[in-house]
């Protein structure tokens, strides 16, 4: 009980300090919100493209179990990175919003029908889609007042994304969870459809 | 800390002193606070008995750091750090069980960059040395807050998963600043 308290209060007084650090290492213009941690943390959360993509990769995860639970989750920023430098870098990568798109499709049709492919296909794909995501907030980098506090904001939100959709994913257990998860993974196919068919904008 | 409004990084908050100020300058300092928290984290996931010697050999080390920038600047030691951090993040990532001389290389490197990187280039040569004191205690703090946290995250399997985690987080962050960095 004492171990999970001084845990806690840790994490705790980290997520505070983060969280507070928004204007602190940005520069002392109007730009410093813009660079901060906030704006970083904020991209993945408000683009829906990127939040059901990442739910995705947590609901797909808790369908698969150990190990993939968590090496998608550690896969996916590494490989993000990737691509972010890609953008950064300033490589021509086509059709990113595209991509992106058909990442909430594939991604939502594999937990819809729940499938169980070989951990390396698995990791292989979610890959595959993180250098479109990576790539997308790359570019962005930039232009951010403090492009660390910038990246260290969107990898943690992006990994608090695949930890929401894992614990829905666990829902898997209760007697209907496994339907609810799934008709998850329906709903975002077809918001990835709405990207793609560009019914649904950002 | 809970009003940082008022500070920038490598610049002075007004009205709480040079130590404090010092002390303070770890956290102000993005690539410190990865490559710091990444070693605690490496650490910490080592028995205790272990990391006796890596820890007191990463505080004499961050005193060397210090001392030398007292004397002169270095140029470039973000980027070090940052390679450095991206490293220690990929290590932890592996869970692969390194060597002892492993834990005290990685401890004098991140201890001499993060001292080389606390310069404190516009202060007169007392306020510099009450500065430089309070970086290295809060340097050494901040590993050792890290170490705690990663050495209570050790026990069960889902809290070697969470450091697993973190240190993606932390690797992935420095690999996108690496890139803009050089392609610069």
């Amino acid at each position: 009980m004492k171990d999970h308290n001084v845990t806690l209060s840790i994490i705790i007084s980290i997520l505070l300090w983060l969280l507070s650090c928004a204007t602190a290492f940005a520069h002392s213009d109007t730009a410093s919100l813009q660079g901060g941690f906030v704006s970083g943390f904020m991209h993945p959360i408000s683009g829906l493209d990127h939040v059901v993509a990442m739910l995705a990769v947590g609901l797909w995860g808790a369908f698969l179990g150990k190990p993939a639970l968590w090496i998608l989750p550690i896969t996916f920023p590494l490989v993000m990175a990737f691509g972010g430098a890609l953008g950064v870098a300033g490589v021509p990568i086509p059709f990113i919003e595209t991509g992106i798109a058909l990442s909430d499709i594939v991604l939502g049709l594999v937990v819809l029908f729940a499938l169980r492919p070989p951990l390396w296909v698995a990791g292989l794909t979610v890959g595959f889609f993180a250098i479109f995501h990576g790539y997308a907030h790359g570019v962005e980098l930039p232009n951010a007042a403090n492009p660390l506090i910038y990246s260290i904001g969107f990898v943690i939100a992006t990994g608090l994304l695949h930890l929401v959709g894992i614990a829905i994913g666990e829902l898997k257990h209760l007697s209907f969870g496994e339907m609810i998860v799934r008709a998850g993974g329906a709903l975002i196919s077809m918001i990835g459809l709405g990207f793609l068919t560009h019914l649904i904008s950002v | 800390m809970f009003l940082p409004q008022l500070a920038l990084a490598h610049s002075p908050i007004k009205g709480i002193g040079y130590f404090l100020n010092g002390m303070l300058h770890p956290l102000l300092v993005p690539a410190q606070i990865i490559v710091i928290v990444a070693l605690g984290l490496f650490f910490g996931q080592h028995k205790p008995a272990e990391n006796k010697l890596s820890v007191l050999i990463f505080l004499m080390a961050t005193i060397v750091g210090l001392i030398y920038t007292f004397f002169f600047i270095a140029p470039d030691v973000f980027i070090l750090l940052l390679v450095v951090a991206t490293l220690i993040g990929l290590l932890l990532i592996s869970g692969f069980t390194m060597p002892p001389i492993m834990s005290i290389l990685l401890a004098i490197i991140v201890g001499v960059l993060v001292g080389l990187d606390s310069s404190q280039e516009d202060l007169g040569n007392k306020e510099t040395i009450v500065s430089l004191f309070g970086s290295g205690l809060g340097i050494y703090f901040l590993m050792l807050y890290s170490m705690a946290l990663s050495e209570t995250l050790s026990n069960k399997h889902w809290q070697i998963i969470a450091v697993r985690v973190i240190a993606s987080w932390l690797s992935a962050s420095a690999m996108m600043v690496l890139a803009l960095s050089f392609s610069h």
